[in-house]
């Protein structure tokens, strides 16, 4: 449930500040809602990066199927691969950028917590 | 403790060091994918930026046509100025002034075509190495040495003190960069994302450098050096017989009267040499020979309606997103449609209420090369009459994109700029060629269209045209008062025979470029008896006209068919239908006019599929037949057999013009070219057509091989349309569209009519066209290259020539621009 809540802050937030950001922005949100969950860095980054890949997925699809591929088939072709292989490298990319800031954000948390178990050896 | 301590401090060093790999990481992700890479030679744009949904290319996908604002600020206007847009994409623009019309119109083209103009301006101005690297160097190297921008510079100078001129410039540049200042990221055209660049600010300069580059698509084609090495390896007598000036039979623009009213200007001839002996073994590359066009106009009691119907189209490089940009601008002072360029004021060939327009290039030559011969042991003085003068030497830096700068040295003499020298084109020689060319007299074409735009009869039409300088047009006119002109016009040195034909010696003022030819002496025709006017890149004249024109790359064949074809048609009864299924014509004479005697001379046991289907053939170059596939490549084979003195020559030569090569083999041909010199024997006519024969077979059983295609016309000719960057995806390819450069649908690989236009001088005008494309820039876009099949299979649009704002049927949609 926290995993779920986490992705869909970041996809939700995201999408928001794209309006007025660059695609970097995604990184620094994952970071933040990653900071915010205090999640272990393995599902951290899967959050990162299904959101922002979910969301890159989807926004491109609408995109495409709204304007009946006029131009993911002249991309794809200069890319040398299929239409749905452009919406995917897309959603990768994305992903990428997410799960890293996520993971960043996660690594910045260990940073302040204090190891209990090992700590009176 | 101590242990505890370091056991601490250890364990959050890693957390620190994994915390710093983890960002590092992510910011190194983050820069990669926000700038551009250069993978093996081959660019990739910035894979974060371009790719991002939101703001990447995919925001450049449209679904909607015109996806523009219905309300955009133009804050420089003085009142507001609303533009309707037609399902096609066609703008029509309503403005209280002329100055709101053009700041308008600037806009408005930008917000269509703003990559293609600002990315035409670099290549104008020889800056594409900024955006695409070394590649492009010697493309820019030329275009500097040219004199391309200081030509537009000097135009540009002579444009602004037209103070009406200037306004209007001035005008149309802010309304480019108010449109450009709109622009993020996420909107900039396609193109600037894939190639990673900016628009730069348009200036007024940049609407000169496209006069400049259209100037020099149409002016900047010659043979002289190629003449040189022909006339110095020939000699005099073959020369002229092989290169005639006047070949038998032509069918010129204007035909001479009995009498000229005049007597020409003199010129002298001088007694020296009016060739230079200076052999190049390099030339620069050129414009297609082929860019030219197709005009005519014909009468009123020629045709159904009793009204005037002009024709035109522009045969030039079929490129994506298209040349022309079709619009209507409407302010009280002008009521004009037509076909704009893209980055200059006003309509460049169309209609108003009272007149209509066209061009096609008059074939003369407009360019000279000069030898110069430098003081011993320099290159600053050169020898010019009784004295030497010094060179002006500046220095060009041309920028290379990840690269460092490359600073070009240009030489200047009296004549122009020094083109050839010893560090560009030499090939290890040491001559020198200064370049004199029209483009570097200022040029007044901007402010002559201006005039052109609201003229309203026959005087304004001349009168506009004392300002058209250069490139020289046949000018074609209807107007609705039923009347038809077509006029000769441009500045052209006054020559005396053979002046400019060559390399001249640049030493020898006798050579020099002196007086124009005055404008009063210019050929034109104005209501000529046969009832039409018509150009098609002939000859402009016939060999009474007084001056010497030197005339090359003339036109033999689609001006024949055109005046073949009007001349047929009975008075009153022309219709615009007739005229565009005449501009879609695809007859050619030239197989007509030696097919026949291939046909008769050839070896009777060589009866194939090949031989019937030539003998069958109407000569109409239609797609789905093979015979024109079969005479093209057996011609060619034939003729690449007949001159290979030419074609194999390490020297650049030119061969003989296709026209003149069948009069002589009709006539009365030099038999020593008849011997094929990778043979030992002496070829007679017959035999070079039975090895041609045989060579063509197997070249069009190889092209089916590897292609997999049937050879059909249309397949063979592989008419493409391709995208100004070059990128694949954005042309069109394989087009099936009927015709040869030398019918009047002109086509070929990469070559075609630019646009078609026919209007009748109806009140209001009406017409109807097609471009091969769209009006849209985008290659995201519906309209980006929606015109293409009925361009293919000439079909038109018909035109809304609104005559008011109020008028607003078949309107699609509404732009108000506010201030």
């Amino acid at each position: 449930m926290k995993f779920l809540t986490q992705i869909i802050l970041i996809m939700v937030i995201s999408a928001l500040l794209q309006i007025y950001l660059p695609f970097w922005s995604t990184a620094l949100v994952a970071f933040v809602i990653s900071v915010l969950f205090q999640s272990k860095s393995g599902v951290s980054f899967m959050a990162g990066f299904l959101s922002i890949s979910l969301l890159w997925f989807g926004m491109a699809y609408f995109i495409d199927v709204d304007t009946s591929s006029i131009l993911t088939v002249k991309i794809a072709k200069l890319f040398s691969v299929s239409s749905l292989l452009l919406i995917i490298l897309t959603a990768l990319i994305g992903g990428l950028v997410g799960g890293f800031g996520a993971l960043s954000g996660s690594q910045f948390v260990h940073l302040f917590r204090k190891k209990e178990r090992n700590l009176y050896k | 403790m101590l242990i505890y301590h370091q056991e601490l401090s250890r364990f959050i060093l890693m957390k620190i060091i994994k915390f710093s790999i983890s960002v590092v990481i992510t910011l190194a992700l983050i820069y990669f994918l926000n700038n551009r890479l250069v993978i093996q030679g081959n660019p990739v744009p910035p894979l974060g930026k371009f790719l991002d949904p939101f703001h990447g290319f995919w925001q450049n996908a449209e679904s909607d046509s015109i996806p523009f604002a219905p309300l955009s600020e133009l804050t420089t206007l003085k009142d507001s100025v609303n533009v309707f847009y037609d399902k096609y994409g066609i703008p029509h623009i309503f403005a209280q002034n002329d100055h709101d019309l053009f700041m308008a119109q600037g806009f408005v083209v930008a917000q269509n075509r703003l990559w293609q103009m600002d990315f035409q301006s670099y290549a104008a101005a020889g800056r594409i190495s900024e955006l695409i690297g070394e590649a492009a160097l010697d493309f820019d190297r030329l275009q500097r040495r040219k004199g391309m921008v200081s030509g537009a510079r000097t135009s540009l100078e002579t444009m602004l003190k037209n103070t009406q001129l200037k306004l209007f410039l001035e005008a149309y540049q802010t309304g480019v960069n108010t449109f450009i200042s709109s622009l993020k990221y996420k909107n900039l055209p396609l193109e600037y994302k894939i190639l990673d660049y900016e628009p730069e600010p348009w200036t007024p300069l940049k609407s000169a450098l496209l006069l400049q580059y259209m100037n020099d698509n149409l002016t900047g084609w010659d043979r002289d050096l190629q003449n040189t090495n022909a006339y110095l390896t020939l000699g005099e007598e073959r020369f002229k017989a092989l290169f005639p000036q006047w070949p038998a039979g032509i069918d010129p623009v204007v035909q001479s009267p009995e009498q000229w009213s005049f007597e020409a200007a003199p010129k002298e001839k001088p007694d020296s040499l009016i060739v230079s002996n200076t052999m190049m073994k390099k030339v620069h590359p050129m414009p297609d020979p082929d860019n030219g066009s197709n005009n005519w106009a014909v009468a009123g009691w020629k045709t159904k309606s009793g009204k005037a119907i002009l024709a035109s189209d522009m045969h030039l490089g079929l490129n994506a997103p298209s040349l022309w940009f079709l619009m209507q601008l409407s302010s009280p002072n002008y009521n004009v449609m037509g076909f704009a360029l893209t980055g200059n004021v006003g309509i460049v060939s169309g209609f108003n209420e009272n007149i209509a327009w066209s061009f096609t290039d008059v074939s003369r030559d407009e360019r000279d090369w000069y030898s110069i011969k430098f003081k011993e042991g320099s290159r600053s003085e050169y020898f010019y009459g009784d004295k030497t003068l010094p060179v002006e030497t500046s220095y060009e830096e041309i920028k290379i994109r990840d690269s460092t700068p490359y600073t070009d040295t240009i030489l200047t003499t009296v004549h122009g700029p020094i083109v050839y020298d010893d560090s560009f084109l030499s090939d290890g020689q040491k001559d020198y060629l200064a370049l004199k060319w029209i483009g570097h007299t200022p040029s007044r074409v901007q402010d002559a269209l201006i005039d052109l735009n609201r003229a309203s009869n026959y005087n304004e039409y001349t009168e506009a045209l004392r300002k058209w300088d250069a490139p020289s047009q046949h000018v074609a006119f209807a107007s609705d008062q039923a009347d038809v002109a077509i006029r000769v016009q441009g500045l052209l040195p006054n020559r005396f025979k053979g002046h400019g034909r060559f390399i001249m010696d640049g030493s020898d003022p006798a050579f020099d470029w002196g007086e124009f030819i005055p404008f009063e002496h210019y050929a034109f025709e104005h209501n000529p008896p046969r009832g039409f006017i018509s150009s098609a890149n002939q000859h402009s004249v016939d060999q009474k006209y007084p001056y010497e024109m030197n005339l090359h790359n003339s036109e033999f064949y689609r001006n024949r068919r055109i005046n073949n074809q009007l001349n047929a048609f009975d008075s009153s009864s022309i219709t615009p239908q007739d005229m565009m299924k005449l501009q879609n014509d695809a007859y050619g004479i030239k197989p007509s006019e030696i097919l026949p005697v291939f046909l008769d001379s050839i070896d009777k046991s060589k009866n194939s599929e090949f031989m019937t289907a030539l003998k069958e053939w109407d000569y109409f170059y239609t797609v789905p037949s093979k015979a024109p596939t079969y005479f093209e490549v057996w011609w060619r084979s034939f003729r690449n057999l007949l001159w290979d003195e030419f074609i194999d020559s390490e020297l650049p030569m030119g061969r003989p013009s296709d026209y003149h090569t069948i009069w002589m083999l009709k006539n009365d041909f030099p038999k020593e070219f008849y011997d094929h010199q990778g043979t030992s024997q002496v070829e007679s006519f017959k035999e070079l057509l039975s090895m041609s024969l045989d060579s063509a077979k197997t070249k069009i059983q190889t092209w089916e091989d590897k292609k997999g295609l049937e050879a059909t016309w249309g397949n063979y000719k592989g008419t493409s349309i391709i995208h100004l960057s070059r990128i694949p995806a954005f042309g069109t390819y394989n087009i099936q569209v009927d015709g040869q450069s030398k019918t009047i649908n002109s086509t070929k690989p990469n070559h075609g009519p630019s646009q078609r236009l026919v209007v009748e001088m109806t009140s209001p005008p009406q017409a109807w066209v097609v471009l091969p494309g769209g009006q849209s820039g985008n290659p995201g876009n519906p309209l980006y290259e929606n015109m293409i099949p009925l361009w293919r299979d000439g079909e038109y649009i018909k035109l809304n020539f609104m005559q008011n704002e109020t008028s607003e049927n078949e309107i699609f949609f509404k732009q108000t621009l506010t201030k």
